[in-house]
């Protein structure tokens, strides 16, 4: 009945932090995860972090995900990159 | 990762053959539901597995008159409604919030309640509402939201609540006599804000297997072995196969704040009535928030429509398509009752994903 | 519309039947179920011609010896800009891409602006610069346009409508009724980023993303792969409704199923992450750079390996194939292990926290 995904804390301000789940970063309210430290895995649900997550489960679940699309048999993953590395240039071109 | 689904698969078809009788399980989450449809695995349950999907869809078992007061808080003027994706198809007695935002209404799609606070803070001059459905993965989120509009201060912030407890809603449904339930599949994600050892009572008292699943395929398919074994064994106890996330006790801190927060009260479910304890009101001194209160809105009535089966359905007691109105009248663009609208509401699902079923079982 | 048949409770203080006019709502735009039954049911009746009930991206006139293509799309995107693009490239990109499906080389297009008091000048030249850099992509000029201005409401709005016209390359008949069992189905590409990146951009549900519009005009691969000699009977761009629509339509229109492998659809990580944290199926999401292709069987590989030489098609994948069976649907193969049925989506795609 709800929706949650694994992800992984970026930065920490108080409370507040950011996390990514595959490039996607977002804003996640920390504060039913005391003591959560950046880059380690936390479950996210509606905009809190919900639970710790031992990383390896964390990884387990990226991994499955992973082989569910083709992404390793096309080369995907490095374009991806490519990708983030372009938008982010284009992203920095159209800052004003 | 293949190698393990195709073990956990002979060892479920293993033992729904030594059980031999029809084995009826209960995925009590609607995320499951969807999970169970989206990925496949309903496809490759043995034909003696009968997977019945239970009242955990939270838009499923919102009251009717939840939605009508949501629908006239909206036509206030000057009111801006805040909610989840999830509710905005959901018919009540005269449309729905969607067609409520076609005449005129403010009405804001958020996805965490933080943000309907944020925009309750810009915009001063507006009062928002935001709707504060879900089981006790999402109350938490909807207690923080308050207590920090209540520590800043947020005067044009309120909460219209409908917030729903799982296991008295569990353990209503096995207070029906003819329920005919092998054992539960446990929400996971409510779960980790619970814990396992919510669902003692559940094992112990009424003597049903209670097995907490996580939604990747495998693990949906790992608590299904664990419920079979189980059953096969004659045993009913709580196992936990999602520890990554759920432990035994749950997230303390997310339940003091609820209990901060928040008082449990009787609460109507859709097509289920009033259940004793199964929901949240505002604990006294947060009830400045609340949007009934505010604005003086009166809860009405529900008015059933009488040839939709969704009570039964959200029991476990019929299939979608035992419904006559299912895949007829009653369809995602038409919906008449509220499992048919919400995407992971058990009519929707079976008209999304299994419509066919019948046909494709005679394909292969 | 809906009447209550009786009551349960006694209370009768509320109306119990609803009247009062039906009202279109924002769902009819979605590309969905929705959008089919405005279109037949509002506005077929009153418009029906041949060349229109085909229902095609455009519509194949008889002119001299050639054929024109013939198609207008209007696009009403929020925000106007978003990352990988805007509301112009969009139009023209749009545009270019429904005459090229059909076989045409695009000829013209025309552009209709339709422009809310108050937009800020500078977005719209930067709007009209996008426009103009995509159709000399596409090598396609505007011909003809025509700009009004309509009441302020948000400030921030602009509707852009484009027609196009195409000649239709010789011997290029795409069709529907050509698709028959052991075709092979195609992708050009990965699935969801146009769709993903809009939300993200959207207020209420705005997150950080590396993903971007995946906008672009596709007339040039498409024309090296119907001058190819391949044998391709059908190709339609996945906007929106996503691949889920498309094969939806292949399979009720040409009367035979569709079946897919999960496995085989491209992908990247930060699409499928993100669909997954909004709770969206990939399939049912939109794209602006990206064609479904039916395939006679024997040219299918020569066909993605086509696509895979161009930039546009670099990730093209065979993901499926058409059969015999009825009824007529669409399956997909789990990488599970297990099938589920795909349906086009209901309408408007809401981020869920269920
Ligand atoms: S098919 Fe429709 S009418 Fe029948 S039980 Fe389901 S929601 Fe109710």
């Amino acid at each position: 009945m709800c929706l949650a995904v694994p992800a992984k804390v970026i930065s920490l301000e108080g409370e507040d932090g950011v996390v990514d789940l595959g490039g996607n970063r977002l804003s996640v309210r920390m504060a039913l995860t005391p003591g959560i430290r950046v880059d380690q895995w936390v479950l996210v649900h509606a905009g809190f972090s919900i639970a710790k997550i031992e990383t390896s489960d964390a990884l387990e679940t990226w991994g499955y995900l992973k082989a569910c699309y083709a992404g390793d048999a096309t080369g995907l993953d490095r374009d991806a990159d490519e990708m983030v590395a372009s938008s982010r240039v284009a992203a920095e071109g159209t800052a004003r | 990762m293949m190698h393990e689904m195709q073990k956990l698969r002979v060892e479920l078809n293993r033992r729904c053959d030594a059980i031999g009788r029809e084995i009826r399980v209960m995925e009590v989450c609607g995320t499951h539901t969807v999970a169970a449809f989206r990925s496949g695995i309903r496809s490759m349950l043995p034909d003696n597995f009968r997977l019945i999907s239970g009242p955990g869809c939270p838009v499923c078992v919102t009251a009717q008159r939840y939605i009508d007061a949501a629908i006239d808080l909206a036509s206030l003027p000057n009111v801006i409604v805040a909610t989840y994706g999830d509710m905005l198809r959901v018919p009540g007695l005269s449309g729905s919030l969607e067609k409520q935002r076609a005449k005129g209404a403010d009405l804001r799609v958020v996805t965490s309640a933080l943000r309907a606070l944020q925009i309750a803070r810009d915009h001063p001059e507006s009062e928002v509402v935001f709707l504060g459905v879900g089981f006790e993965t999402t109350s938490p989120a909807t207690a923080l939201t308050i207590l920090e509009a209540a520590r800043d201060q947020v005067p044009n912030f309120s909460v219209l609540v409908s917030h729903k407890l799982v296991v008295p809603a569990m353990v209503a449904l096995l207070e029906c006599d003819d329920m005919s339930i092998d054992g539960f599949l446990c929400p996971g994600h409510v779960s980790v804000i619970i814990g396992s050892n919510a669902y003692a009572p559940i094992a112990s008292r009424f003597g049903k297997p209670c097995v907490v699943g996580g939604f990747e395929p495998e693990q949906i398919l790992k608590a299904l072995v664990h419920l079979t074994r189980q059953i096969e064994y004659g045993e009913s106890y709580v196992e936990n196969v999602y520890p990554a996330v759920v432990t035994e006790s749950g997230n303390a801190t997310a339940m003091d704040i609820l209990r901060r927060v928040f008082v449990p009260g009787d609460t109507v479910w859709r097509a289920l009535g009033v259940i004793p304890m199964s929901g949240f009101d505002l604990a006294p001194e947060f009830q400045a928030f609340d949007a009934l209160r505010r604005f003086d809105i009166h809860v009405g009535e529900d008015f059933d429509n009488p040839s939709c089966r969704c009570g039964e359905v959200i029991l476990g007691r019929i299939e979608p398509c035992e419904c006559a109105l299912f895949g007829n009248e009653c369809t995602p663009l038409t919906p008449i009752g509220p499992c048919m609208v919400s995407s992971e509401g058990t009519c929707a699902a079976w008209f999304k994903y299994n419509r066919h079923a019948i046909a494709m079982g005679a394909r292969s | 519309m809906t009447t209550i048949h009786s009551l349960v409770g006694n209370d009768v203080s509320r109306p119990i039947v609803e009247t009062g006019v039906e009202r279109i709502v924002l769902a009819h735009g979605g590309g969905g179920e929705l959008t089919g039954q405005l279109i037949a049911e509002r506005i077929m009746p009153a418009l029906a011609n041949e060349d229109l009930a085909t229902l095609d991206d455009s519509a194949v006139l008889p002119w001299c010896s050639d054929h024109v293509v013939f198609t207008t799309d209007s696009y009403v995107v929020t925000p106007l800009e978003f990352p990988g693009g805007d509301i112009g490239a969009l139009a023209v990109a749009g545009t270019v891409n429904d005459l090229a499906v059909m076989g045409a080389e695009p000829v013209a297009l025309s552009l209709g602006l339709i422009i809310e008091e108050g937009l800020p000048l500078e977005t719209l030249d930067r709007i009209v610069a996008s426009i103009s850099q995509t159709a000399k992509r596409a090598g396609i000029r505007v011909v003809t346009g025509d700009t009004k201005v309509i009441e302020r409401r948000t400030g921030e709005g602009l509707f852009v409508n484009t027609a196009g016209v195409g000649r239709l390359i010789a011997g290029c008949r795409m069709s529907m009724s050509r698709v028959t069992p052991g075709d092979q189905v195609l992708v050009s590409g990965t699935l969801g980023e146009h769709g993903l990146t809009i939300m993200s951009v959207r207020g209420g549900i705005q997150f950080d993303t590396t993903l971007r519009s995946d906008v672009t005009p596709l007339n040039g691969m498409i024309r090296r792969l119907v001058t190819s000699g391949a044998e391709i009977k059908f190709m339609r761009d996945a906007t929106r409704g996503g691949l889920a629509g498309v094969l939806a339509d292949v399979s009720e229109r040409s009367g035979f199923s569709v079946e897919i492998e999960e496995s085989a659809l491209p992908m990247t990580i930060g699409a499928r992450y993100a669909a997954d944290m909004l709770g969206l199926d990939p399939l049912t999401i939109a794209n602006e750079g990206k064609i479904v292709c039916v395939v006679a069987n024997r040219d299918a590989d020569a066909v993605c390996d086509m696509m895979r030489a161009c930039a546009e098609g670099r990730h093209a994948a065979i993901i499926g194939r058409v059969v015999d069976s009825t009824p007529p649907l669409v399956e997909l193969k789990t990488t599970a292990g297990g099938a589920r049925i795909v349906q086009r989506p209901y309408g408007e795609e809401l981020p869920r926290i269920c």
